[in-house]
């Protein structure tokens, strides 16, 4: 039993990892178009958990006592809406449902139903993710706010109007269905592009972006213990995450400031994390089909398995690249490569690639080919190249930090 | 044929002591009586309003005051409109006098659209 003072600690365990399931179970009660309504009512029965939980007790089972609670706050707020079971059907609709006891046995794929229902394709790649955490991860509008650097009410508003385009969204049933597996690229593309979010070191606290890369990796898990889709992409996906979120303690140093790959503390990382991304990579090659997804696994394994940088396996990422830029060709993906090849040939050849992407538009914005540039051609001896490469570089940095660390290569181009 | 405004006057949270089986009967009945005047051709259309007070615009001097209103009370309220068809206001008090908003305390305001 929780002490008194434990109690709010356990509901807000409770929210986050719950919360998710129960709007999920209503949703499937009510169907689509109620995800509004069922969020709202599992947000009543937490705030009721808060009051009763203190005086009562804890009940024997959370889960079950919070779904029954949030049924009858439903009813109750249909209570006003009595009215309007005169021209809107859901409202006869919903107030039978809910008067319909809990299912004994859910079908424990409630949680993968609301995440499928988030990645609504017809929906923006942000809007589809600010949905996902508010809904399935139980973060707040300021929380998410924070992620995103907007104010909460501009996100709230994104919020509204994304549940309002979702209310005539196409019923998904149960994963098996065509619709869940439908809708796989877009879950993939929502978890990758959180994932990201958490993972970069613009905007937000240490603290949420450590959080929403957590919450990226929990939906994809969600995605590994129901059959139909714990894909090989999905395995891949998984492995991918594991290996970057490994290092997310060495990546940042005590001030704040992004510490690059070459100079991070290796004990920093967590073992345990690589060791089951090396499982989940393992399963990831189960499929006939190399997605990029499994490339860019691949590529992150090869750094997690080095113990110092120097032990790094450039030919084996070098072969990891030259596939990448096959599968899923892209400026980024070259720049990168061309890096790859300079550690495994020396800087001469990495410059040659980097040369051949010189004239493309995307590349000429891309602030890692201006520095590795200049970086290959310091390198090379070249100096007055690389001061133009690095003043370029100069002139695309988004933060104080990055300002900081071009302008010392500067110097260094400058000195030589 | 001429359409009238059925304002619906009713006390907030007058549902609020029913029993859950009671609630779901009358749902029902509202869903029912409209059920009846769209199978008539007879529903022209309506809302539910939001709960709270609202607000009411008046001129103050040269500038416009907002306050909240128009409810004195503050208990009662416009709580929704219907638009119903009927050819007089004996037929659309007829059609409102079956809604079942009156046999659950609330008051039911009928005026007429006037169309030029």
């Amino acid at each position: 039993m929780e002490s008194g003072a434990d109690i709010p600690a356990l509901i807000a365990r409770l929210a986050r990892r719950e919360s998710g399931k129960l709007t999920g179970t209503l949703l499937r009660k009510l169907g689509s178009g109620s995800l509004s309504f069922a969020e709202d009512c599992v947000q009543e029965a937490l705030i009721a958990a808060l009051q009763a939980w203190p005086v009562a007790g804890v009940p024997e089972h959370p889960f079950a006592w919070l779904l029954m609670t949030a049924q009858n706050k439903g009813i109750d707020r249909l209570r006003r809406h009595a009215m309007q079971s005169a021209l809107e059907p859901r409202v006869v609709a919903w107030m039978k449902a809910l008067r319909q006891p809990p299912v004994d046995a859910p079908m424990g794929d409630e949680e993968l139903l609301l995440i499928a229902m988030c990645c609504d394709p017809r929906l923006e790649d942000d809007a589809r993710q600010m949905l996902a955490l508010k809904c399935v991860c139980g973060f707040s509008v300021e929380a998410i706010a924070r992620a995103y650097l907007a104010t909460p009410s501009a996100i709230a508003q994104r919020l509204v109007r994304a549940k309002s385009r979702l209310r005539d969204g196409i019923a998904l049933e149960a994963p098996g269905s065509v619709g869940i597996q439908d809708r796989l690229p877009s879950i993939l593309r929502t978890i990758y592009l959180l994932f990201n979010e958490g993972y970069a070191t613009s905007g937000g606290t240490q603290l949420i972006r450590v959080e929403i890369c957590a919450e990226a990796l929990r939906l994809c898990r969600v995605l590994l213990v129901h059959p139909p889709t714990a894909t090989p992409e999905v395995h891949a996906l998984c492995a991918l995450m594991l290996f970057q979120h490994a290092r997310h303690r060495a990546r940042v140093s005590d001030d704040g400031e992004a510490i690059p790959l070459e100079l991070q503390d290796r004990r920093l990382w967590d073992r345990a994390m690589i060791v089951e991304g090396f499982r989940q990579l393992t399963l990831a090659m189960a499929g006939d089909r190399l997605t990029p997804l499994h490339l860019e696994a691949g590529i992150a394994s090869v750094h997690a398995a080095a113990p110092r940088f120097d032990d790094t396996d450039w030919a084996q990422l070098g072969r990891y690249y030259d596939s990448l830029v096959e599968v899923a060709p892209s400026s980024v993906v070259e720049v990168n490569r061309a890096i790859a090849v300079s550690m495994l040939r020396g800087p001469a050849e990495g410059l040659q690639l980097l040369e051949l992407l010189q004239d493309r538009v995307d590349v000429q914005r891309y602030l890692p080919y201006h520095l590795a540039v200049g970086e290959l051609s310091l390198k090379s001896g070249l100096h007055a190249r690389a001061r133009a490469a690095f003043t370029d570089a100069l002139g695309l940095a988004m933060s104080e930090q990055e300002r900081k660390l071009i302008a010392a290569k500067l110097h260094l181009a400058a000195d030589a | 044929m001429p359409r009238y405004m059925l304002f619906l006057h009713e006390d907030l949270g007058q549902f609020d002591q029913r029993s859950q089986d009671e609630m779901m009967r009358i749902i029902e009945e509202y869903s029912d009586w409209a059920e009846k005047l769209r199978n008539a051709g007879r529903l022209a259309g309506g809302e539910k309003l939001s709960e709270d007070a609202g607000r009411v615009l008046r001129p103050s001097g040269k500038s416009v005051s907002v306050t909240d209103g128009p409810y004195a009370e503050g208990k009662e309220i416009v709580g929704g409109y219907f638009i119903v068809v009927a050819s007089d206001y004996d037929e659309a008090c007829k059609l409102a006098g079956e809604c079942p908003h009156l046999k659950y305390g609330g008051r039911i305001e009928v005026r007429k659209v006037h169309d030029l």
